[in-house]
């Protein structure tokens, strides 16, 4: 880089070679050099000492060249909001798990807010049995507020590890780290008393939330990178391992566990499912769901007597619509089977037989998935109110709340 | 044929399209024209004269990097830190030999040989904690407390959520 060279030649040269402290390193090599390492190793560099520290701090092009040698290249940071070195620092710098907020060098899972966690086990911790099959850490990060009912529940911390997560598809309107959900649930309950203070803070959140959707527009190539990131990071199967039993039980949706136990063929090609998860995508790894739960059907249920459900070793064929939202019930999947897939028909006959003979207690794997698991929750007696945390009805709330205490 | 002559008073004599790849030299070969006289190396020594030599023989008449061509090199060289194979194994060398060849190249002008050399130490820092690199490196950490702290502070992410 020769324009680099006049620039940082006018610095004195303090770096020695090992055993020949008579000859410095000239920092037009220096400079090259360091144009060959890693964003991380920038880092470490620039607290190594201080002719380092200058050379790195003046010289802007040694971390963008950085930046576009990493793999894969890291987009650049928004024109005026950060520096090249802040960049890297964020993302290779390390800092508190979002969680449990232990020191962790990995890389974050978003940057706007920042989320990282020290493991991959870490969200899981709290998230218990929830979504963590179904959902990597990075959507789990940010919750709706309308989606925090025992906001308006007494007993709201029994129920907290319940509602930490939201639908990727959702815009983050009104939403909150979850690691400060605590904090906010707090602070909300302090004001849910005066009317006044509940729109102070209802005005902060909104406040804060469009501040928080314009950085999250600002930051999207980051967004995008990070994901692109964590897919060549992720570990082989990692995560999934942890837990087949919990596993099994999330993808029975409302069969018996026992059922499972009662099948160690079934356990068996479970487990090797889980050994061979490779670098997944959602959607791949909901339709492995989908063949597992096609086993278990197949298999724990081995079919009708009259010959109507398929017996062993009967492939699956599902489609990958049919695990979208689109298909609201079996009879809008099949219709879309029928018309857009007759040859899969073709190859299951015993599809169309089977939704008309399913017995109501199973759940077979060519329906839509059951998606409300949430919904079935938030209606469970033992909650005992689920309000919509829109603007309007909590004033209303707070309202009543006020005249509750006059 | 050209006479080149080190620090510690060695005589090499190389064929001229070898040593060539050197800038230096060979801009001062075309400032001086033909002579017998040899060209003195006073901060190379007759070691590293020796490898950087190898070097040359090796690449010779590969084209050498021009001005024009900075901007297409820079592409490569956003691509890949990799270095070839017959280069990995000549720069497998201890580290007081590998500061030596990149102060030569350096000097001497040998774009291609100093990119090799600067790419072996950039693959040494890989992965160090700073104290590491500090001891790879012989240097002092001529840091106080506070301004470590101040340069973390400098470079943290503004985190107003």
């Amino acid at each position: 880089m020769p324009e680099d060279t006049a620039t940082a030649s006018s610095f004195p040269l303090t770096f020695y070679s090992p055993t020949c402290p008579e000859q410095p390193l000239p920092t037009a090599a220096l400079i090259k050099v360091f144009s060959y390492c890693s964003p991380g190793d920038l880092l470490h560099l620039l607290v190594t000492c201080r002719t380092f520290n200058y050379i790195l701090s003046n010289q802007d092009s040694i971390w963008k060249h950085a930046r576009e040698l990493f793999q894969p290249a890291i987009p650049a940071p928004p024109a005026s909001s950060c520096r090249e070195s802040v960049l890297a620092s964020v993302l290779f710098g390390g800092g508190r798990c979002t969680q449990c907020q232990g020191l962790t060098d990995r890389v974050p899972c978003s940057v706007v807010p920042i989320v990282r966690f020290c493991s991959d086990r870490c969200p899981k911790q709290i998230d218990g049995h929830k979504k963590t099959l179904l959902k990597g850490p990075s959507t789990s990060c940010l919750i709706l507020a309308e989606d925090v009912p025992m906001f308006l529940d007494p007993d709201f911390t029994q129920h907290l590890a319940s509602f930490s997560w939201m639908d990727s598809n959702r815009q983050p309107r009104r939403c909150f780290i979850r690691s400060q959900l605590r904090t906010e649930v707090l602070a909300f309950k302090r004001v849910s008393t005066s009317p006044a203070g509940l729109s102070d803070l209802l005005d902060e959140w909104d406040e804060r939330a469009l501040a928080l959707a314009a950085k999250v527009q600002e930051f999207e190539g980051l967004t995008h990178w990070l994901e692109e990131y964590r897919q060549t990071q992720k570990p082989q199967g990692a995560g999934i391992i942890n837990g087949n039993k919990l596993f099994l039980h999330r993808i029975a949706g409302n069969l018996e566990y026992r059922h499972l136990e009662l099948s160690p063929i079934l356990v068996r090609h479970v487990n090797a499912y889980i050994r061979d998860a490779r670098v997944m995508s959602n959607l791949a790894w909901l339709s492995i769901r989908e063949q597992v739960l096609w086993d278990i059907k197949t298999r724990v249920f081995p079919g009708n007597e009259d010959g109507t459900a398929p017996g062993w070793g009967v492939k699956c064929v599902v489609c990958p619509l049919s695990i979208s939202q689109k298909f609201q019930n079996r009879d809008t999947y099949f219709a879309h089977m029928q018309a857009m897939h007759p040859w899969l028909i073709k190859q299951a006959p015993v599809l169309n037989q089977l939704a008309a003979h399913r017995p109501a207690d199973v759940y077979y794997s060519d329906e839509a998935p059951r998606r409300d698991s949430r919904m079935i929750m938030l209606q469970r007696p033992s909650l005992r109110f689920y309000i919509d945390l829109r603007v309007t009805q909590l004033m209303d709330l707070g309202r009543r709340a006020f005249r509750h205490i006059l | 044929m050209v006479l080149l002559v080190t620090s510690d008073n060695e005589q090499f004599t190389t064929e001229k399209d070898i040593v060539e790849r050197s800038v230096l030299i060979k801009n001062m070969l075309e400032d001086v024209g033909e002579s017998d006289q040899p060209i003195p190396l006073p901060n190379v020594s007759s070691s590293v004269l020796k490898k950087v030599l190898e070097y040359c023989e090796h690449h010779r008449g590969e084209p050498l990097p021009t001005a024009d061509s900075e901007q297409s090199q820079d592409e490569t060289r956003k691509r890949t830190t990799d270095i070839s194979e017959w280069d990995q194994k000549f720069i497998t060398v201890d580290q007081e030999m590998l500061f030596e060849i990149i102060l030569a190249a350096n000097y001497l002008d040998i774009k291609s040989l100093l990119d090799v050399g600067c790419k072996t130490v950039a693959n040494m820092i890989k992965g160090k904690t700073p104290e590491e690199i500090r001891k790879l490196f012989n240097i002092v950490n001529d840091f106080t407390p506070e301004e470590e702290a101040q340069i973390k502070k400098e470079n943290e992410w503004a985190e107003d959520r």
